[in-house]
């Protein structure tokens, strides 16, 4: 949906706040909460992950969201599921239409297989989801795969795939409705090594606006 | 179910077989019926944290589709399997699954990690060898379709040592009318050559 108009919740943000270039963020959501990603100055992809902060191992599955919307490209209704398909966050407003779900996360083995000795110590998506996770107890090899807004990574019919720089510019957003109470982490993709980011990480913003109702 | 080393099994749909392979040393596996679908995961035998990663593996190859010289790599990055021959084409996408259809099949995963020591959370999303999603232009992606005939093989030759879980699951590819029938061999590394 090309061009959204603001709905309602847009009115009471209970937190904003911008993630540096190359840095993530961690939200506890509660369930009718919406989570707005903003590219602020654009060609800016982030990855996201949704875990359950009840039960750590119940995760956003990229695998199963797939199974369940039918579509490697997901938009506006769609919904992103965990491991057994239940429902953790629905889109609800899209800029830009176009995200990547197969990928999972730019990492120091992809640095390293990829790059060689220009992808050593480069900060990663990665590396940021095991360090938000790191004081809940979740080990690095255990980080979930993510949905990635705005990534730019499409797969051709003869099953190739190539990246390209991300199709958002600055102020597009995408809106995600959270389904149950959930602990979000958003990275703000460091990659500078491919065409993703345009070579050039940026900043970005986080919203999040109260559920419809009233309730912070 | 048992963990096997350098021998021969058949896998009727709907079971499960963990086998070791040494560095170097092949799996074949041979759809017996036609049609087949099998989930195929290595872990590494000496580390169970280095598990396949199928974001990697499409990454890393920049192709979905599997084929002769095809590698599928670890959630780290390393070499942990590699297709020396094989007949017929694989994949390692989700398909269109409605609620309920894969049951069994992770019914059948999650007890063969235990097995391992791993919790359900911890299963990869698989490879699938014989089966062929179709993505359309818009990015849909329809049931499982497996293209593979009764004698189609895939080598698998191990760049580690590894254990591989091996799932027959031909409910993943809908009213396909798939035996399930596939037959695991454990080659030596001179005779693994497809």
């Amino acid at each position: 949906m090309t061009g959204h108009k603001a709905d309602d919740y847009t009115h009471s943000a209970v937190v904003d706040t911008v993630i540096a270039p190359r840095d993530f963020d961690s939200f506890r959501l509660s369930a009718g909460q919406v989570l707005r990603f903003v590219d602020s100055e654009g060609q800016q992809c982030a990855d996201l992950i949704a875990l359950d902060p009840d039960d750590l191992t119940s995760r956003l599955s990229p695998t199963m969201s797939v199974s369940r919307n039918g579509r490697l490209y997901l938009g506006v209704g769609d919904q992103l599921v965990d491991d057994d398909g239940e429902p953790m966050l629905t889109i609800i407003a899209d800029t830009v239409e176009h995200h990547d779900i197969l990928c999972g996360s730019c990492s120091p083995g992809l640095n390293r297989v990829r790059h060689g000795g220009r992808g050593a110590g480069k900060r990663t998506c990665h590396v940021n989801f095991a360090e938000a996770l790191r004081p809940y107890g979740v080990p690095a090899e255990d980080v979930p795969y993510s949905f990635n807004i705005f990534m730019n990574y499409p797969v051709s019919q003869d099953g190739s795939m190539e990246y390209a720089t991300c199709r958002s510019s600055a102020g597009d957003h995408i809106d995600f409705r959270a389904e149950r109470d959930l602990l979000v982490v958003v990275s703000n993709c460091p990659q500078e090594l491919t065409p993703l980011n345009g070579f050039t990480p940026s900043s970005s913003q986080v919203i999040v606006f109260a559920a419809a109702g009233g309730n912070a | 179910m048992t963990t096997t080393s350098s021998v021969s099994a058949t896998l009727t749909a709907g079971a499960y077989q963990t086998v070791s392979l040494g560095y170097g040393e092949t799996l074949r596996i041979t759809d017996v019926g036609g049609g087949q679908c099998c989930q195929v995961i290595p872990v590494n035998h000496g580390d169970r944290r280095e598990r396949f990663s199928a974001p990697n593996t499409m990454l890393l190859n920049k192709q979905v589709y599997f084929t002769t010289g095809s590698t599928l790599y670890s959630y780290f990055c390393n070499p942990m399997l590699t297709i020396i021959g094989t007949t017929c084409t694989h994949d390692a996408l989700p398909g269109r699954l409605p609620a309920g259809d894969d049951v069994l099949a992770r019914k059948l995963l999650t007890s063969a990690f235990a097995s391992l020591g791993l919790a359900r959370h911890q299963i990869p999303y698989p490879f699938l060898a014989f089966v062929r999603h179709t993505i359309a232009e818009d990015g849909s992606i329809d049931v499982a379709c497996s293209e593979s005939a009764a004698g189609d093989t895939v080598h698998l030759r191990a760049d580690l040592d590894v254990d591989v879980v091996v799932a027959s699951t031909p409910e993943l590819l809908g009213d396909s009318g798939a035996t399930g029938v596939v037959a695991l061999d454990v080659l030596p590394s001179e005779e693994g050559t497809g």
